[in-house]
């Protein structure tokens, strides 16, 4: 079958909006590279900006050494951010998703732009305003959250809605790679960990996402919020869960997830 | 006590002695009760005491779900812990492991003894002097780590031996509950947790500890350390494996695996 990167991202559209889960790419498309699948990602979330969502922001995936294996690769990914995405409330409704599943991130909000191959962890604290908990929803459009590293790129790294915790600290406030999270679904706990399993630090997940968006000729522009990437695994939720994510110092999030 | 819970004793101190790993001792003895295999522990607990060891405190195991579920139990566990097993951080740990695995810890060093029923979370951290970050080396004496919980109880709860960090902290001034623990082995992460991951709150397996212990007419005395169970899952070792973990405000511990004479 003949590659179009752009009737690809029609499907991946088409099974994003409707939530409906879709086989991969990868048993079907010969020869699609990481390129090719950053290429996908991009015309996909085009269509939604055509239709008004606004990019706000980038996020990280496979920061951890046991997600990477998992996919077979040494290096992190990354998706776009939109402010369709973006929850202004703690509720999660199930209306959109498929099969989807929460993990606690720290989000860094840039007051300056960060563009560059050899952006370091100084030219980040410099640049960032502000450091929040977050919760990110992930929710993978293919068969059985099974993909491979082409697969989940082109779905925009499986990212689905995200939410930022009202308080907002400076970024000098906490080590962040030693901040602990403790996961609590419905008052049980069920994941812990600590900010250093992000890449040994979430501040090196910002390095390596201005490196990555230099590639494709992008940046992380003044307001942009970054998800450094899950601090533990990430856990299926369903309507009438209730998920408590509290943060070392930093306060806690409580999300509802509703029908 | 009987001759097969004395034999059984006799096996898993053989194999303490020479390294030699045996089967689970379930396989011969499918119908051994936890309450023989505590009988078994505390038959080379008396032992070792009896070689001129000194118990200085407990370890507590199976203290979070994942791990409970595996071996398809509702209660943690608990092992006796030895003056010999005791290692300062910053040195070469010299002890006799066959099967090493390293395991994130808080430790609580008691001002108090700790005697129940009736312990609970606030009494155990008014009896507690100190929390330190602990890395914990559980070892197993069945092979292959093939172990059902009536194994790892009779084998002293699968410990090796500890190492302890230097900076004791007042526990009324830290939250044990979110304080994050993060694992290196050779300066790479590989693992993090939370208090938490301990029964929701660390201080409540202690509690569990010093109940059972009154149950079973030896509480729980000041001075005593106790270790109280992983924040994260547990990670293999080799020799000459550099081990550190940093528990935020707690400050860190670290050690050399330093396989070799110097041991017994």
């Amino acid at each position: 079958m003949a590659l179009s990167l752009s009737s690809i991202a029609d499907e991946l559209y088409r099974h994003q909006t409707a939530a409906t889960e879709l086989k991969k790419l990868t048993l079907r498309y010969e020869g699609l590279t990481v390129d090719d699948a950053y290429e996908i990602q991009r015309l996909t979330m085009q269509k939604y900006m055509a239709e008004g969502a606004r990019l706000v922001g980038w996020k990280m995936g496979l920061t951890s050494k046991a997600k990477q294996r998992s996919v077979g690769v040494d290096e992190p990914i990354f998706g776009h951010l939109l402010s369709t995405m973006e929850l202004t409330r703690p509720t999660l409704s199930m209306k959109g998703l498929i099969h989807p599943r929460v993990e606690p991130e720290i989000a860094f909000v840039f007051r300056s732009r960060l563009e560059g191959p050899n952006v370091t962890a100084r030219d980040v604290w410099f640049a960032t305003e502000c450091v929040v908990p977050a919760v990110e929803i992930i929710d993978s459009r293919y068969e059985n959250f099974s993909f491979t590293l082409v697969d989940v790129i082109a779905d925009n790294a499986s990212s689905a809605r995200f939410y930022l915790a009202d308080q907002a600290f400076s970024p000098y406030a906490f080590r962040l790679d030693e901040v602990g999270v403790v996961m609590r679904q419905n008052g049980e706990v069920v994941q812990t960990g600590a900010g250093a399993a992000v890449l040994g630090h979430p501040v090196r997940s910002v390095v390596e996402q201005v490196r990555m968006l230099t590639r494709f000729g992008a940046a992380i522009e003044p307001g942009m919020v970054v998800l450094t990437g899950g601090i533990t695994e990430a856990i299926y939720v369903h309507p009438g869960d209730r998920v408590e994510i509290a943060f070392a110092g930093m306060g806690a999030i409580e999300l509802e997830i509703t029908e | 006590m009987s001759d097969r819970l004395e034999f059984l004793a006799e096996a898993l101190w053989r194999a303490e002695r020479e390294q030699a790993p045996i089967q689970p001792l379930t396989d011969q003895h499918p119908d051994l009760s936890v309450q023989e295999a505590y009988r078994i522990q505390l038959v080379n607990v008396k032992r070792r005491v009896a070689a001129g060891d000194r118990v200085v405190g407990h370890k507590i195991g199976l203290t979070s779900k994942p791990m409970q579920m595996q071996l398809g139990v509702d209660q943690p566990d608990f092992g006796h812990l030895f003056q010999s097993m005791w290692f300062e951080s910053g040195t070469a740990v010299h002890f006799p492991l066959i099967q090493p695995k390293v395991e994130p810890e808080i430790a609580f060093i008691l001002a108090e003894d700790l005697v129940g029923p009736g312990v609970d979370l606030h009494r155990v951290l008014a009896a507690t002097r100190a929390v330190v970050p602990a890395i914990e080396v559980i070892d197993s004496r069945i092979a292959d780590w093939r172990i059902r919980l009536v194994d790892t109880v009779a084998d002293n709860a699968s410990a090796g031996c500890f190492v302890l960090g230097h900076l004791p902290t007042d526990p009324s001034g830290v939250d044990l509950e979110t304080v994050g623990g993060v694992l290196k082995l050779n300066g790479d992460v590989v693992q993090t947790g939370a208090g938490a991951a301990v029964m929701g709150h660390p201080a409540k397996a202690v509690a569990w500890l010093a109940n059972t212990l009154t149950e079973l007419g030896t509480p729980l005395r000041a001075g005593h350390v106790v270790l109280s169970g992983a924040v994260s899952a547990a990670v293999p070792i080799q020799p000459g494996d550099r081990v550190q973990l940093s528990f935020g405000p707690l400050g860190g511990v670290e050690f050399v695996w330093a396989k070799g004479e110097g041991s017994d």
